[in-house]
């Protein structure tokens, strides 16, 4: 009963915030995110959820679910909008951004409280609500006809195959998988469907960006709708899609001349990672993909604030030469190479944990994907350190912009930093929850009669 | 308790670095570094402590009559199947190394302190001092490969930030990404060994898959065809952190880190990890003759090539790393040739007047010059170029390293860089057919 009514007030709370957003300012939406994620730590904390329980119904119909997979999931999501709202530079800060980012987060809320394909479905469109309205400025004006066209032809086809799938899964198994698929990998931008994803990292608002892709909403449909009904070769089919389009972006990093196409790169190479823990039916796969999920998503997040920080304070950067910096700005250089370090599973950080145990879960049934899970991590490594020496090394220029952090912008990257360290060292709450989420996606195939 | 008595000691050696790693970089993080005479009192202290502590931990052993002392500090273990073991491990072959570490971290401390005094980067190189001797210190003390693979990184990290210490300038950030991306080539290897093991044997422990006996008596307990690549992961690994062939282009580049670090990274511990991964590991050399024989093989190139190499230097620094790496070829051709206890005093010898040499590097050349002013002219000295070295071509050819980063550049790096730049045109292209190609006049965002 406690689980149920605080789950239910804390959406009702989001949903309500959002109808006010347009009066509120940084400050109120910071207060309003922060009881947000402290209501969500309560209900992590506090809750006993063991096989799942059904926080809301409508005639019989289950809603809201809350089981171990999702209970994560919720603060984790929260904790991001908060970061990205406290780093927003106070030039992109208007109510209709703020608004954006809370019907992004609410989208976001309601499809990870959901379980039944329909609802989800529903929830799926409302996540690009956000990124939606945030882009409709940059639209208005006609210059951006190239880059409209080449979202709706990737999120827009992405929904419709999702939308598609899930309409026909009451009936056409077979056919409804391959499409709710194919929809998985438009959203996730797995080869070959990705070249939507470097384009919108470089031409849209980055904040925006972070919050639409960081929780990755792919993997949780891939979780509830695929893992539990789809046959071992399709889900061999997502990995190996997964796996290029984590060597893919690991090239497409290194080989970057942009900064942001960089970021686009390590996003793609890193996040496709999970997929190739979650195809693999393994527990330690499960437990080690949904562990990347976590740990990728936080550090890709810090990331992300560090380059839109250090774009707010320097402009367009291009990594042909090197820029300088570093003595006005040890605090942000040092975050940026922390945080992606920590993407790539540094030690001790939750990364290396969540990469150890993707490596030897893959390892253990395919031995090649385990090989290029390490040849990605250690690319992606090697790329991160050529940009931190690019952006922060060389010749100090001299910016009119003050280059250090602000307060909010550090406490910010600092809370994410002690997040992931902490884990990093003591893992086992995170990793108990991450066990029991595959133990049940294991359980859940069983009980179809799938290997 | 008092079995373990000489590990929490060893423990205490971690645990005094890692205070002082923390208390360094969380008054940096919050923006408020300590003094420079705050930051001097304080590695002091901690270096003396751990010297002290691993002293303490020596005898302990010693007195002890025990041939080793495992420390469990926590095992991470998920089912049967997947489990993170963090232990430690002190016997004949990490003592030394403890003590050694410990002595030189301590000494270059001190020397940096005066060395480095109103530098800009003051912060930063003892901050990373810091976070190198915690790792090297674990790469020691680690009981099973995951452990010393968390290390492993480390280590790799601290040395590419070092070298690209003095970053307002482009070359030696240029070389320390060099370094950085062979050192995680090295972490890959031991990462891909570190599975490999995990499958073969079901556990990391070196007392279990390495064998039960003490160093240097134990017998791996994989089979021969696992231990030879477990090895041959392991030797890549090695080959990769102690520069040897054909990964020994870095070494140079390496220079041009401030002279402390490159005393004791270079001319001490880092440069001699690789050697004590394979000494920690041998009972894998002893399993495959054939893995012995090509250490033995490639630390003998090595050494022949460092040597053909070191002469053309006219850097005294250049030249010193080109002796150092001699040396490292020549521990890892004992290492291969089956012996045990010499490496081990080999490398103490070297690592002890290696570090003296680089650290009286500078001073010396001052003196050279004074000297030379004093007595009117350079004194004439028999050239070093004699036999083979003294024909033109051939010392062409050992200036320029034998064309290996030539053909490192040519075989490798050109043609990835072209191949990550394919990938970026096949993207464009794929999107101009899908979508038409960019013609809005619309500038990226920034």
């Amino acid at each position: 009963m406690f689980e149920s009514t605080l789950h239910l007030s804390l959406l009702f709370g989001a949903a309500t915030v959002c109808l006010l957003a347009n009066w509120l300012a940084r400050r109120e939406a910071s207060a309003f995110l922060l009881a947000l994620l402290l209501g969500f730590l309560a209900l992590l904390t506090n809750s006993q959820v063991g096989d799942g329980l059904v926080t809301f119904s409508l005639r019989g119909r289950e809603i809201f679910y809350l089981d171990p997979l999702n209970l994560w999931l919720l603060p984790y999501t929260v904790l991001i909008h908060l970061v990205v709202l406290l780093c927003a530079p106070r030039a992109e800060m208007t109510p209709a951004w703020i608004r954006n980012l809370l019907l992004g987060l609410l989208a976001d809320l309601m499809l990870f409280s959901l379980r039944d394909p329909l609802w989800i479905a529903f929830a799926w469109i409302f996540t690009h609500l956000g990124l939606a309205l945030s882009l409709a400025p940059v639209f208005a004006d006609g210059k951006e006809r190239r880059f409209r066209r080449i979202l709706l032809l990737y999120l827009g086809g992405g929904c419709l195959a999702l939308v598609g799938g899930i309409l026909l899964l009451p009936w056409r198994l077979e056919f409804a998988l391959p499409a709710i698929t194919l929809g998985i990998v438009l959203r996730k931008a797995l080869v070959p469907f990705h070249p939507w994803l470097p384009v919108l990292f470089e031409r849209a608002p980055l904040g925006q960006v972070i919050a639409f892709c960081a929780p990755q909403v792919g993997a949780y449909v891939t979780v509830r709708l695929l893992a539990p009904r789809a046959s071992e070769a399709l889900l061999v089919t997502l990995g190996a899609f997964a796996l290029v389009t984590a060597l893919h972006g690991a090239c497409l990093a290194f080989g970057q001349k942009s900064f942001r196409g960089v970021y686009a790169g390590l996003f793609m190479g890193q996040t496709s990672l999970v997929f190739a823990g979650l195809q693999c039916l393994t527990l330690p796969s499960l437990v080690g993909g949904l562990t990347v999920w976590l740990s990728g998503g936080l550090s890709l997040t810090g990331l992300g604030l560090c380059v839109w920080a250090l774009l707010a304070r320097r402009g367009k950067m291009d990594l042909k030469v090197y820029h300088g910096g570093y003595e006005r700005s040890p605090v942000l250089a040092t975050c940026f190479l922390i945080f992606g370090l920590a993407s790539c599973g540094f030690p001790g950080t939750l990364g290396f944990i969540a990469q150890d145990l993707l490596l030897q879960g893959t390892t253990l049934e395919y031995p090649t994907i385990g090989v290029l899970t390490a040849v990605v991590t250690a690319l992606n490594g090697t790329t991160v350190m050529r940009t931190y020496f690019l952006l922060f090394c060389g010749s100090s220029r001299n910016y009119a912009a003050s280059q250090s952090l602000r307060p909010r912008e550090k406490m910010a990257m600092l809370v994410l930093l002690a997040i992931l360290l902490g884990f990093g060292l003591r893992p086992a709450s995170l990793l108990g929850s991450r066990l029991e989420a595959g133990s049940r996606i294991l359980m859940s195939r069983h009980r179809l009669g799938l290997p | 308790m008092s079995e373990a008595l000489p590990a929490y000691l060893a423990l205490g050696v971690l645990a005094v670095q890692a205070l002082a790693f923390t208390l360094q970089g969380g008054s940096i993080l919050m923006g408020r570094p300590l003094s420079e005479v705050a930051t001097g009192r304080l590695l002091r202290g901690t270096y003396s402590l751990a010297f002290m502590l691993a002293l303490a931990s020596s005898i302990a052993f010693v007195t002890s009559g025990r041939d080793q002392v495992v420390l469990n500090l926590g095992e991470l273990r998920l089912l049967d199947s997947y489990e993170f073991h963090a232990v430690l491990l002190l016997d004949g072959l990490a003592l030394p190394f403890l003590l050694l570490a410990t002595l030189l971290c301590g000494v270059v401390a001190i020397f940096s302190e005066k060395y480095l005094h109103r530098e800009s980067g003051f912060h930063r190189f003892f901050l990373l001092l810091c976070l190198f001797g915690f790792g090297d210190t674990l790469t020691i003390l680690a009981g099973s490969i995951e452990t010393l693979y968390a290390a492993w990184e480390t280590l790799g990290l601290t040395s590419a930030l070092l070298i690209g210490f003095f970053h307002e300038r482009a070359g030696p950030v240029q070389n320390g990404f060099y370094a950085f991306v062979v050192y995680r080539f090295s972490d890959l290897c031991l990462s891909l060994a570190t599975v490999s093991i995990y499958h073969l044997a079901k556990t990391g422990d070196f007392t279990s898959f390495l064998g039960h006996a003490a160093w240097p008596n134990h017998q791996t307990t994989l089979s021969p065809q696992g231990a030879s690549l477990v090895g041959f992961l392991i030797l890549l690994a090695a080959m990769g952190k102690a520069g040897q062939l054909p990964f020994s282009g870095w070494l140079r580049r390496a220079m041009e880190g401030p002279t402390p670090s490159t005393a004791i990274f270079y001319g001490a511990l880092s440069v001699h990890a690789g050697a004590f991964l394979l000494l920690r590991c041998s009972s894998l050399l002893d399993a495959s003759s054939a893995l012995a024989a090509a250490t033995t093989c490639i630390g003998l190139l090595t050494a022949f090539w460092s040597r053909a190499v070191g002469v053309t230097q006219t850097d005294v620094k250049c030249g010193l790393a080109y002796a150092s790496l001699t040396q490292v070829g020549l521990i890892f051709a004992e290492i291969g040739l089956g012996l045990r206890i010499f490496p081990v005093v080999h490398i103490v010898a070297h690592a002890l007047i290696r570090s003296i040499q680089f650290l009286r590097a500078p001073s010396l050349l001052h003196e050279m010059h004074e000297l030379h002013s004093a007595v009117g002219g350079r004194p004439v000295q028999k050239s070093a170029y004699r036999g083979w070295m003294s024909k033109a071509r051939n010392y062409r050819m050992a200036a320029d390293l034998f064309y290996l980063e030539i053909l490192v550049e040519r075989l490798v790096a050109s043609p990835f860089m072209a191949f990550c730049q394919f990938l970026q045109k096949l993207d464009s292209k794929t999107l101009d057919l899908l979508v038409g190609p960019e013609t809005d006049e619309a500038e990226p965002r920034v």
